[in-house]
Parts: structure tokens; C-alpha cells; sequence
């Protein structure tokens, strides 16, 4: 049974139907990547999952249990972390105390001071930073704190909403090679993208959705470039970062 | 007719003052401007009026005066006001209020001290109240009819909007102050000569609630929700003869409610009614309204603009469109 | 001089008591609980009720009174400002809905005490407390050092709360972003019950020993003090704990020196004119930081 069965899922927003009928799974080590246009849905997809924008619809699975009506904090919990669209870091609140709060739902403190140094080794600038305002820093920094944050909670899923999303090129390796260790180290990884490179690099399946319904499946293995109507997507434009 | 006229003398003729205090809240709120202060004003007219009538000043020049005057200090101290968001404009008017109420209590022989003013001339009939209420009612049905009024609803639904149409969003903004202080000094002088009394906590917390009822209950969109509002708050008293001392306790129980189920009012909910019936009465008329649902997805929402632009007499929402 | 300071010291306990639980609800959740004054009369005037008809130990009667403040406030928010939060998207407007219906709200209490008092003061006696002389004239009794002390520990304590521990820390990214604290697994909803709770305890608890500092409340004692807490707040940056204590110490020392030099009666204008002035001047406050940028 795979980690993550999304059946049948809609998302709707009073008239505009974001999602309709979403169905795929996530399986422990894949890295399954969600590609389409702006506005395609992906988003709403990911927060539907854990709970945050409303489901119309349709059932989700993580590790055997039915999380569809779960309420957010709880699916948290029991092990999926959303790296957000824009990152939202808590900016008024130290890097340390971000950090943190990513572990809320841990309670055994010598372990989360284990996680901490964790992720302190592994972001080195993290450490080096780690009482400033997390606001103040880049944005390479900040997509690396929300890594860190959501790696807090040690999750076994990690879904990221286009992680790359308005950061320099170097900043962009940085998150692929990030994504790459994170897939490594054994944690699922269901990730939207629009940036090409990065999806053919990383991904053992990919999704291609286009207004709220997906149209194209690969899970052969790797994507090649130009695949059908993947090109079509995978080569737009990056929109202007931020919200 | 006329004994239950005279029985009822009394609520009509607070109906009466009522009328421009709502409408001077409903004004307010429909621009986007969250202002108590025409309640503070509705304490500067019924004592300057009542000040000057006392002082031997005639009824009507007494409250011209403080009317005018109320309206012109508004619309001098609403230039730092109206930069203020929404809930920090709420509290600063609210301490306007009670720091008149403070103000008028430390008068001395002025304003006749926590006892406030007694024995002003009575200079007001009824006749006089119906039409100063009708005034009232007309000077801002026009403003919000007029293309003036236009862009003052438009600063609610959409600033940039407004903006962006060239229209200039502060002198906007202050012109709506100046007019609600206005309309709540001529409903205070109006109470001061009618009934002949004021005193300091007349124009206190009680009268801030139970306005903020009438204007939101009937609804802010328009003139007629305040207009309502203030009928309804009138005779509800009467009505459920049992409320009796619990009358603000009830006020309370139906301002929440009406905040959390119908924030739009009772006005909101007939013009609900209306658009559920609209359709019905467009199907004879299968013109504009047949195109625009065209246009409409499959099963999506009905398409309501046409709907609304016939339904509302004012073009309140449809800014934001 | 010494007694007025000690005067001033009381006041400033209970204003500091009074505005944590109004700042708290404001700088966390982004309610501003206008009922937040009526159900501080209303946990004294609850405890009025009681001593009619029991004969209660005062230490029962607290926890009528700071319990009744706490549970009503955390029953409006659960029923009525989460409501509003929920279905209104725009944050002005969810504001604003939130203003009126704490303004509505307010009348319940209020009109519940007016009608059984007949608007008149109400007590719950507790008046013979011992005093100890302090040389020059000036005397403290047990009273006035239980509500100094009070208003200094609770003042620490909740700003210890803030900065230091886990759930303060959640709560400073909730006041931050509500929605991303949830996602990391914040279980916002007991959170903003807890806070709320907290916020409506400290309004009961200082209506509590305000009543019994100054021997009688009235049902519309309440008004003025939210003016007073809004003063507060403005002055010292909304959700921020020392700011407050340090807005409660100015407004306190003012009114003090006001008190000793006039009649009094402009009392009451003090906090109405730091409103006027600081709104205008200065409207991010003048002292602290807010609630999310750290205690
Ligand atoms: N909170 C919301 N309210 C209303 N509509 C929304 C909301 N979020 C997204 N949408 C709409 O849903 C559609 C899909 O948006 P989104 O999931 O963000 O797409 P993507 O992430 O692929 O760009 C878009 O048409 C967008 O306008
Ligand atoms: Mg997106």
C-alpha cells in the first residue's frame, strides 16, 4: 500500500473548481513531481492534502489511514509536512524559534535538540544565524530555513510548493541538491515545480495537471525532456516570486 | 387613529430624532469610515442648542448653528482622522464621545454639571421632527444617488479602484465626516428641544450601542437599512410588552446575532429575497439578462450581475466588479 | 507622596491585570473584545450574586468570579468571534464585524447587572483588612499589597510565557500567521481557547479585586475601563506584555497626580486625551514591540 492515496479529490472555492477528481499515490522513497501552468490547481491540490484549502470531494490516505476530514495540525502530526508557496516563515520570530516551532508536535525534548543540531549540520548558514529575525534573511536562506522547519517535525512525507520559486540560479541548485538528500535520506517527496531541469533531475514520476484535472502520468521512471505535452508546461516562464 | 397617535407620541417622536443619528452611523460605515463621533456630535448639538435656546437664541438659528459648526469641526479634525485603520478611527471616536461626556459633566453652570441641562424651551413639533427626519433622509438618499455618492460607497468596495478612477479618496472620506457629525448634531438638537432635557450620559456608551443596532440591523448599504433599523429598534419595545428593563440586553442578543448570520441586514436579506424572485419576473423580459447567463459556466453560480444591477437601486457592490 | 505612589502602585496593578487579557486576545488572535470591560463588572457582579444567597470563603468566591470572566469570554469567542473569523475572508471587515458584535455582546452583562442592582453600586464586602503604618501618614494594607504583587507576578509570569516556552512561542506565530503555525502542527483552534481564556480570567480577576479595593462596582463601571485598557495598549504596542506594564504605569501616574491636584472628576478624561494623542502622533505605540516581534 502505498504512503499516499489521494482518491477522487475536488477542490472547489465557491464558484471556481481548482481540482477536479485528483487521484495519484505517493510511495515511501518515491519523488513524485506535480508540473502545470499557473493557476493549474497544484497548489490547491497540496493544501487540500493537508487540509488547509476546502475538499469538495474525494478521499486522501497517509499510511493506511483516512485523513480526508482530519484537521491540519493533527495531519502534521501523524507525519506530512508542506513546505508552503512563498515559504512563509514566521519572519518576526528568530531562525532558531521557526525552527522550533516546525518540531511543535514533538514533545521529547533531547530528541528534538538531537533534530535541531540535525538540521544545524546539515544548513551550516542556519546555525551561524540562528538568533537573527528570520525575515532578515535571503531568500536562498529562507527556502533552506523552510526546509529545516518542516525537517523538524520529521516527517515521512515532504510535499514542496514550487520550492525554487523566485530564487537566484546558485540558490536554485542549492534546493535541488537539498531535495535530492532529503529523497535520500528516506522521507517521500511529492513536490510542484515548474523549473524543467529540476523535474527531470529529481523525479521517479511525474503529474501534469491543467485546469484542475491531470493530463498527462508518467511513471515509467525518469522524465525525458520534451514528452508530449510536458514541454508545454515545463518551458513557461517563472512568474514574479512572492504574494 | 389620533388617541393611539397621541398614546404614542412619545416613540414617534424619538423614531423621528432617531432617523439622521442612524443614518449618520449607516453613512459612516457604508464609506468605510468605522466613526462614533456623530454620537459625540449628537451631545454637542443637544447642548449648544439647548445652551442658546436657554440663552434666549429662537429654536431654528440655535441649531443651524450647531449643526453647521458641528459639521465644519468634523471636517477639520477628520484630516488626521481619516489616515487611522478601520479599529484604531473606532476607538479614537469612541474616546471623542466620552471625552465630550467628561467635558460636560465638569461644565459647571455652562452645562449644568452631572445633571445636565433641564428645562430647555421646547421648540420642536412633531411636523417639525417629520421633516427634519425627511431632510435628513433626502440629502443622503441624493448622495448616495449622485455620482458623489457613487464614489463615496466606491471607497468601501474597492480603494484602488476609486482611486484609479481619479477620484480623490481623503476629501471623499472627510465630506462623509462632515456630513455624519452634521446629521448627529441636528438629531441631538432635535432631542434637546423636543424634550426639553440633556445630560452628560445621554450621549454616552448606551446610545452608541443602541444607534450602532439601528444602523446595523436595517443594514448599511443604503439608506433604507437605517431607516429600518430605526423603526425597528423603536417599536421592538413595544412590541414584546415583557422586555421591558431587559430592552439592551435584547439589542445586544440581536446585534451579535445579526452580525454573525446576516452582517448585510435586514436590507441585505430582502434584496437576498428579491434576487431569488428577480429571475421569475426577468423570464418575461428574456433580454439582458438571458445574454449574461449565457456567458455563465455550466452549473456554475448563477450569473447574478444583471441580476443585481436591476435589483439595487444604488450601485453599491458593484464597484468591485 | 509615599501613599499616593502606593495609590498609584494599586491602580497601575489592576489597570496592568485589566489590559494583558484585552492586548493578549488583540495581539494573538486580532480580536479586540469589546465585552472585555462589562465581563470584568460581571465577574464581580457574578460573585455579588452569590454572596446574596451563600455564605462563600472569599478564595470560592475568586474562583466564581475569574472563572465566570474567563468561560464567558472563551463562549464568545468559540461562538461568535471564531464564527466571524470563519466566514469573513476580508481581515477590515472580519474586524470590524468583530467590534460590533463585542459592542453587543457588552450589553448582555451589563443589562443582567443593571436589572438586578436597579443601576445601583454593588459590593461583596471582604472590607476590614489590616494596614501597616509606613512612617509619614502613609499606610498599605493586605489588600493593596496582594493586588501589587499580583499585578507584578501575573505580568512576569505571562511574559515569561510569551518569550520562553513552547506554546508562547506558538502563540507569537500564530499572532504572525495563523494558518502556517497550524500546518507545523500548532493546534490553533485549543490555542486561541486557552489564550482567550487567560485574556477573560485576568479581566475577572481584576474586576474581582477591584471590588473589593474599592468596597463597590457599578454595572457600568466596565465603560470607562475599556477606554482606559485601549490607552494602555496604544501607549505600549498592542500584544506586547511590557509594553503594557509600562503603559499602565504612565496612565496610572498620571491619573494619580490629576486625582491630588484637581477635583478628580477630569480623571476619567486622562486616558480619553493618551487615545487622542497617540493615535494621532504615533499610531504604532511608543514603548515594546508587538506580540510576534518577541514578549
Ligand atoms: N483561496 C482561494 N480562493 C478562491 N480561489 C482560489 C483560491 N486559491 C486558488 N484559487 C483559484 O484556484 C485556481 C487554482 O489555483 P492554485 O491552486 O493556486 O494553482 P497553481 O498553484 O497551480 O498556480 C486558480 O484559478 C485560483 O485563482
Ligand atoms: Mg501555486
Amino acid at each position: 500500500m502505498p504512503l499516499l492515496e489521494i482518491a477522487n479529490v475536488s477542490v472547489r472555492y465557491g464558484a471556481v473548481t481548482a481540482v477536479r477528481d485528483f487521484s495519484g499515490s505517493v510511495g515511501d522513497g518515491d519523488v513524485v513531481v506535480v508540473l502545470g501552468a499557473n493557476g493549474a490547481g497544484k497548489s490547491s491540490l497540496l493544501r487540500s492534502i493537508v487540509g488547509l484549502a476546502p475538499k469538495a470531494g474525494g478521499r486522501v490516505t497517509f499510511d493506511g489511514r483516512d485523513i480526508t476530514r482530519w484537521r491540519t495540525n493533527r495531519i502534521s502530526r501523524a507525519g506530512i509536512a508542506l513546505v508552503p508557496e512563498g515559504r512563509r516563515i514566521f519572519s518576526p520570530l528568530s531562525v532558531q524559534d521557526n525552527l522550533l516551532i516546525g518540531g511543535y508536535g514533538n514533545t521529547n525534548r533531547s530528541e528534538k535538540a538531537r533534530l535541531l543540531g540535525d538540521i544545524y549540520d546539515r544548513f551550516p548558514v542556519l546555525a551561524e544565524r540562528r538568533h537573527r529575525q528570520a525575515g532578515l534573511l535571503s531568500g536562498g536562506e529562507q527556502q533552506m530555513l523552510a526546509f529545516g522547519r518542516a525537517l523538524m517535525s520529521s516527517p515521512r512525507l515532504m510535499m514542496m510548493d514550487e520550492p525554487s520559486m523566485g530564487l537566484a540560479p546558485v540558490a536554485v541548485d542549492t534546493v535541488m541538491s537539498t531535495v535530492q538528500s532529503i529523497a535520500a535520506s528516506g522521507i517521500a517527496v511529492l513536490m510542484v515545480e515548474q523549473n524543467a531541469a529540476m523535474a527531470q533531475e529529481l523525479a521517479t514520476s511525474a503529474i501534469v495537471m491543467e485546469r484542475g484535472e491531470i493530463i498527462e502520468v508518467d511513471s515509467t521512471g525518469r522524465i525525458k525532456a520534451g514528452v508530449g505535452s510536458l514541454s508545454g508546461f515545463v518551458d513557461l516562464p517563472d512568474e514574479p516570486a512572492d504574494h | 387613529m389620533s388617541s393611539w397617535y397621541f398614546s404614542h407620541l412619545t416613540l414617534i417622536q424619538g423614531m423621528l430624532i432617531s432617523i439622521p443619528l442612524a443614518l449618520s452611523v449607516q453613512i459612516a460605515l457604508r464609506s468605510g469610515v468605522f466613526s462614533f463621533a456623530s454620537i459625540g456630535f449628537y451631545g454637542v448639538g443637544a447642548y449648544g442648542t439647548g445652551i442658546l435656546t436657554m440663552r434666549g437664541w429662537p429654536v431654528l438659528p440655535a441649531m443651524l448653528l450647531m449643526i453647521v459648526a458641528s459639521g465644519v469641526v468634523a471636517y477639520l479634525m477628520s484630516a488626521p482622522l481619516i489616515r487611522l485603520r478601520g479599529l484604531y478611527l473606532g476607538m479614537v471616536t469612541f474616546a471623542f464621545d466620552l471625552i465630550l461626556t467628561v467635558v460636560a459633566t465638569n461644565g459647571g453652570e455652562l452645562t449644568g454639571g452631572a445633571l445636565g441641562l433641564l428645562g430647555v424651551p421646547l421648540g420642536m413639533g412633531t411636523g417639525g421632527l417629520l421633516a427634519a427626519a425627511l431632510v435628513a433622509i433626502v440629502l443622503v438618499s441624493q448622495l448616495e444617488r449622485r455620482s458623489v455618492g457613487r464614489a463615496l460607497v466606491g471607497i468601501k468596495a474597492s480603494e484602488e479602484l476609486v482611486m484609479s478612477v481619479g477620484v480623490d479618496l481623503k476629501s471623499r472620506k472627510r465630506t462623509v465626516f462632515a456630513i455624519s457629525a452634521a446629521l448627529g448634531a441636528l438629531s441631538g438638537s432635535l432631542y434637546v428641544s423636543t424634550f426639553s432635557t440633556v445630560s452628560p450620559t445621554s450621549a454616552g456608551f448606551t446610545l452608541i450601542i443602541t444607534t450602532l443596532t439601528m444602523a446595523v440591523i436595517g443594514g448599511t448599504s443604503s439608506w433604507i437599512g437605517a431607516v429600518i433599523g430605526t423603526v425597528i429598534i423603536t417599536w421592538l419595545p413595544t412590541m414584546a410588552a415583557t422586555i421591558g428593563e431587559y430592552q439592551h440586553l435584547v439589542y445586544g442578543v440581536v446585534l451579535v446575532l445579526v452580525v454573525m448570520y446576516a452582517p448585510e441586514g435586514v436590507l441585505g436579506a430582502l434584496r437576498w429575497l428579491w434576487r431569488r424572485l428577480a429571475p421569475k419576473v426577468r423570464m418575461a423580459r428574456p433580454s439582458g439578462g438571458a445574454a449574461l447567463a449565457a456567458t455563465g459556466p455550466p452549473g456554475g453560480p448563477p450569473p447574478d450581475r444583471g441580476a443585481e444591477a436591476e435589483a439595487e437601486p444604488v450601485p453599491a457592490d458593484r464597484v468591485k466588479g | 507622596m509615599t501613599q499616593q505612589m502606593i495609590n498609584g502602585a494599586v491602580l497601575c496593578a489592576v489597570y496592568v491585570l485589566f489590559s494583558l487579557g484585552l492586548t493578549l486576545s488583540w495581539g494573538a488572535l486580532d480580536v479586540l473584545n469589546l465585552a472585555h470591560g462589562a465581563l470584568m463588572m460581571f465577574s464581580a457582579f457574578t460573585a455579588y450574586v452569590v454572596t446574596q444567597h451563600l455564605d462563600l470563603p472569599l478564595a470560592l468566591l475568586f474562583v466564581i468570579g475569574v472563572g465566570t470572566a474567563g468561560v464567558c469570554t472563551l463562549l464568545l469567542d468559540v461562538i461568535v468571534f471564531r464564527h466571524i473569523r470563519a466566514k469573513v475572508a476580508d481581515k477590515r471587515q472580519s474586524e470590524l464585524l468583530t467590534l460590533i458584535a463585542g459592542v453587543g455582546a457588552a450589553g448582555i452583562p451589563v443589562t443582567l447587572a443593571v436589572a438586578y442592582t436597579h443601576d445601583s453600586p454593588f459590593g461583596i464586602g471582604h472590607l476590614d483588612w489590616s494596614s501597616y503604618s509606613l512612617g509619614g501618614g502613609a499606610q498599605i494594607s493586605t489588600i493593596q499589597i496582594v493586588i501589587i504583587a499580583l499585578g507584578a507576578v501575573l505580568c512576569t509570569a505571562l511574559a515569561l510565557w510569551v518569550s520562553r516556552t513552547r506554546t508562547g512561542r506558538a502563540l507569537r506565530a500564530v499572532a504572525f500567521d495563523g494558518e502556517t503555525a497550524e500546518l507545523m502542527g500548532v493546534n490553533t483552534r485549543a490555542l486561541s481557547a486557552v489564550t482567550m481564556l487567560i485574556a477573560g480570567s485576568l479581566a475577572g480577576l481584576a474586576g474581582m479585586l477591584l471590588v473589593i479595593y474599592l468596597g463597590a462596582l457599578t454595572p457600568g463601571s466596565g465603560e470607562p475601563f475599556m477606554l482606559k485598557g485601549f490607552a494602555i495598549i496604544i501607549l505600549g504596542s498592542v500584544g506586547s506584555v511590557w509594553g503594557t506594564a509600562i503603559g499602565a504605569v504612565v496612565l496610572a501616574a498620571t491619573e494619580t497626580v490629576v486625582i491630588s491636584q484637581t477635583s478628580g472628576t477630569w480623571v476619567d478624561a486622562i486616558s480619553f486625551a493618551i487615545i487622542l494623542l497617540v493615535i494621532l502622533l504615533r499610531p504604532q505605540g511608543v514603548v515594546g514591540k508587538g506580540l510576534a516581534e518577541r514578549v
